[in-house]
């Protein structure tokens, strides 16, 4: 209780250079929430379009009734599988004289239907990824019923290496942002406690142990830390909001603006919780070398 | 209460800062370490309070061998003696109340005891109706009377004070000494380290003199 007390005391009476250091803590973690809230949402356009993967198995013609069910039995239970949608041939061609509109006309000098029943089927999250899609559909290809199988391989594995790559980045610069901002806060929080050598000094001359004096220096650089983190936030909240209404009228365009979200209340739990372990420990490392030398 | 047998020590200048230095201070004496400036008087009194260590020699202070005390037993030696400085050395953000306070709370005396001891040891040197006021708003004579109180509240059996009066000016000087005599009446042992010959003439105890780092007289 003492030791809280005694932070919250110090954090009052040296308030401005704390709020210098929660500016420049703030500062940091909104670059580091900046790059979260970009990895967070291109996570969530990833699971959108990734959502879009569907196998699509075309059928030799004149299958029997006991053949299709076959066919639909070992589909329906393969792991990959979330659900089945059988179009027959008739199906098949209403759906492309529905999308032809006008120039359906084109379709009456066919004597027969050309196109191929099939099964549309949509694959689990886990599965949506071209190595493990290909052996699926390799093993397909050997049933005798089916004639084809079309699952966007190049679109995926296009879509799956942009996916990595820009994984990859994020996580490279997020890592180097984050590093970063550890030296700019431990560097903070040693000038903020540079100026406070002399009282340190006098605690010691006064018998105070070492734990005495750090705790409540600890704690201060907790609350620095948490403040920092809290305004970094907030600001990326205003940033988010602001940028939001100014992209709301042209949204649709290109993306769809609904499953922009701001950052979960995990991660803005996480980015307190790293605020106050970066402030904790900046301060525990610069108290090592100011308490050194009385 | 302090003995010191054949201390050496030196920085990194070319002179040795104390050279051989032997004495002896009784519990209860009141002692006045004396001598110019750079005579080594700081360095003598920053040996006592462990904040230096000797490059050869003994140091003993209230039993305890500082020479070989550990490091995390320097606070708990520390808690035993009382240490004035010349400039002050007060938090310059906590109260004056505070200030002696915090000299209580390292030894976690419990808060109730801790108002009422630093109430007595405020009047005691008669700065209680200052006690809310910050180091800044204070004189340094009720800067180094606070500082008094600080090293008095925990009732230490030895109070060190590196040139106390060096801030103040004649009459605040007197008042000073005149509270050091008065709690040396009360058994605790006093050292005091000035080059102030006001202060050592009216000293009434024995006199150490220094001089480059050798003691000339003791």
């Amino acid at each position: 209780m003492y030791y809280l007390r005694e932070a919250l005391r110090n954090f009052y009476r040296h308030r401005r250079v704390n709020t210098v250091a929660i500016f420049v803590i703030a500062t940091g973690m909104l670059l580091v929430s900046g790059v979260a809230l970009a990895y967070v949402n291109f996570r969530q356009f990833a699971a959108s379009w990734g959502r879009q993967v569907q196998m699509v198995i075309y059928l030799h013609d004149g299958l029997t009734a006991d053949r299709l069910e076959a066919v639909r039995m070992v589909l329906s239970q393969a792991p990959e599988t979330v659900s089945v949608e059988y179009t027959s041939k008739d199906q098949a061609m209403q759906q492309l004289r529905a999308r032809l509109g006008e120039q359906a006309k084109i379709l009456q000098g066919l004597h027969t239907n050309p196109l191929p029943a099939s099964f549309t089927v949509t694959i689990r999250d886990e599965f949506r990824q071209p190595d493990l899609l290909r052996d699926r559909v390799e093993a397909y290809k050997r049933l005798p019923e089916i004639e084809d199988i079309d699952y966007g391989e190049r679109w995926l594995e296009r879509f799956h290496s942009l996916v990595w790559t820009l994984e990859i980045g994020v996580i490279g610069i997020g890592g180097i942002m984050g590093v970063a901002v550890m030296f700019i806060i431990a560097t903070t929080v040693r000038l903020a406690l540079y100026t406070r050598a002399e009282e340190i000094e006098i605690m010691q001359l006064v018998g105070a142990t070492l734990w005495f004096i750090k705790v409540p220096f600890f704690l201060e650089g907790v609350l620095q830390g948490v403040f920092g983190a809290g305004l970094a936030v907030g600001l990326c909240y205003g940033l988010f909001t602001a940028l939001m209404t100014w992209v709301q009228p042209m949204g649709g365009l290109l993306l769809d603006l609904s499953l922009v979200q701001f950052l979960p209340l995990s991660v803005i739990a996480g980015m307190l919780l790293g605020g106050a372990f970066l402030g904790g420990l900046g301060s525990l490392f610069s108290l090592r070398r100011t308490t050194a030398s009385a | 209460m302090i003995q010191m047998y054949h201390v050496f020590k030196s920085f990194a200048a070319p002179a040795a800062a104390l050279e051989d230095i032997t004495f002896r201070i009784e519990a209860g004496e009141f002692a006045v370490l004396t001598g110019p400036s750079g005579a080594g008087k700081t360095t003598l009194l920053r040996l006592l309070y462990a904040a230096e260590r000797p490059d050869r020699g003994h140091i003993i202070v209230n039993r305890r061998n500082v020479t070989r005390l550990a490091r995390r037993r320097i606070p708990e030696f520390r808690r035993s003696i009382g240490i004035v400085f010349q400039d002050f050395k007060l938090l310059p953000t906590k109260t004056a109340f505070e200030n002696v306070a915090f000299a209580q709370r390292v030894l976690a005396i419990p808060e109730r005891e801790v108002r009422r001891q630093v109430a007595n040891v405020l009047k005691r040197v008669g700065i209680s109706h200052r006690k809310d006021a910050l180091p800044p708003q204070l004189s340094g004579g009720e800067q180094q009377r606070i500082a008094l109180a600080r090293a008095l509240v925990n009732e230490p059996a030895l109070i060190l004070a590196d040139e106390p009066t060096g801030n103040l000016d004649d009459t605040l000087a007197q008042d000073l000494m005149a509270l050091l005599y008065e709690v040396n009446l009360d058994g605790t042992t006093v050292l005091i380290a000035t080059h102030d010959r006001k202060v050592v003439a009216s000293a009434p105890g024995r006199v150490l003199t220094l001089d480059h780092g050798r003691l000339l007289s003791s």
